[in-house]
């Protein structure tokens, strides 16, 4: 729970992020694909530390806030994994030659009931890039994804040694 | 006189038309790098591997049809693949019959529709069609180097095409 606590925007390169997928997502050999992300306002969780006052645990990304689910129910998704990668994994621009640069911005957006929720977004030409535009072009979208997915790791459940 | 040494000069136009993938084609008419296969035993070859190739591709269509279902009781996604998603993607699987790369799966998407994946080692690729029509193909280099493009219904063949290109070829 947030408790009153302040939305902390800054987030250290080495800070990790946590992201919810499906199963089906994370290939025998422990890749991850892109089929995991969502753009261009992709949710994930920080993982905290000493700035923000706490730290969140890869299973925290299993919740789902509130306002995703029916008044006065809880959804914790028992059957999905949880990938990771760091903030310094956001590629910060994506060039495309029949577009003008896309850039990334990472956003703390903590929920009452979800307090590490964090998104990252796509802007072009400083203008952020919600889901309801098609700004973003498919391949760049799916760039993006891509490089997201190859720095990605399984943390949640943890793979078997 | 003069000798062209383009492919057609060796090859009856028929076999350089082929649509089958290179590696169907050495079956068929034998490696530039060993002997040819005696006849029955070539044939023999191509009919487990096409008999490999359609059972594959019927496991994966079977896939796909779960997928809305699986994909709604897992409750993570947004969109869950709809119709126009999975009759993309049947096309796909309808493509790869000409060619020897198998894809892997066939997924669910976090963006709302179905990908068909392959892996050869560290290399990646995927043809994802989206619920909006929308059909993106991405192929991962081993470097980590993306190469995205956009694919509509007409050029479904040329993108598997290039992906089996990609992927079949030798590590470097």
């Amino acid at each position: 729970m947030r408790n009153g606590r302040p939305e902390v925007q800054t987030f250290a390169a080495e800070e990790s992020l946590f992201r919810r997928c499906d199963p089906d997502h994370v290939a025998p050999d422990g890749t991850v694909m892109a089929e995991a992300f969502r753009f261009p306002e992709l949710s994930v969780l920080r993982s905290g530390g000493q700035a923000v006052g706490d730290v969140f645990e890869p299973e925290d990304a299993l919740w789902l806030p509130a306002e995703a689910v029916p008044e006065g129910c809880t959804a914790y998704l028992l059957n999905c994994c949880v990938v990771r990668f760091s903030v310094q994994d956001v590629p910060t621009e994506i060039q495309r030659p029949d577009a003008a640069p896309y850039t990334t911005s990472l956003i703390y957006s903590p929920f009452d009931d979800l307090y590490p929720h964090s998104e990252v977004h796509v802007l072009q030409n400083g203008v952020v890039l919600r889901h309801h535009e098609s700004a973003i072009k498919r391949p760049a979208r799916r760039e993006l994804r891509e490089k997201l997915a190859r720095a990605s790791v399984l943390v949640y459940p943890q793979p078997a040694q | 006189m003069t000798v062209s040494s383009t492919a057609s000069t060796y090859y009856p136009r028929e076999i350089v038309r082929n649509p089958l993938d290179s590696t169907t084609r050495r079956l068929v008419r034998g490696s530039f790098y060993g002997p040819r296969a005696r006849p029955d035993q070539r044939e023999q070859e191509i009919r487990e591997t096409v008999l490999r190739k359609v059972e594959n591709i019927r496991l994966l269509r079977e896939r796909l049809r779960e997928l809305p279902g699986r994909a709604a009781a897992l409750g993570m996604y947004d969109e869950v693949p709809n119709e126009v998603a999975i009759g993309r993607a049947s096309l796909v699987l309808d493509a790869l019959v000409g060619f020897t790369l198998n894809p892997d799966r066939v997924v669910a998407s976090a963006e709302g529709g179905v990908s068909v994946v392959f892996f050869s080692g560290p290399r990646r690729a995927s043809v994802e069609c989206l619920n909006s029509g929308e059909i993106t193909a991405a192929i991962v280099a081993e470097d980590g180097q993306v190469t995205a493009w956009e694919v509509t219904r007409r050029s479904i063949y040329a993108a598997v095409d290039q992906i089996c290109g990609q992927l079949e070829q030798p590590a470097r």
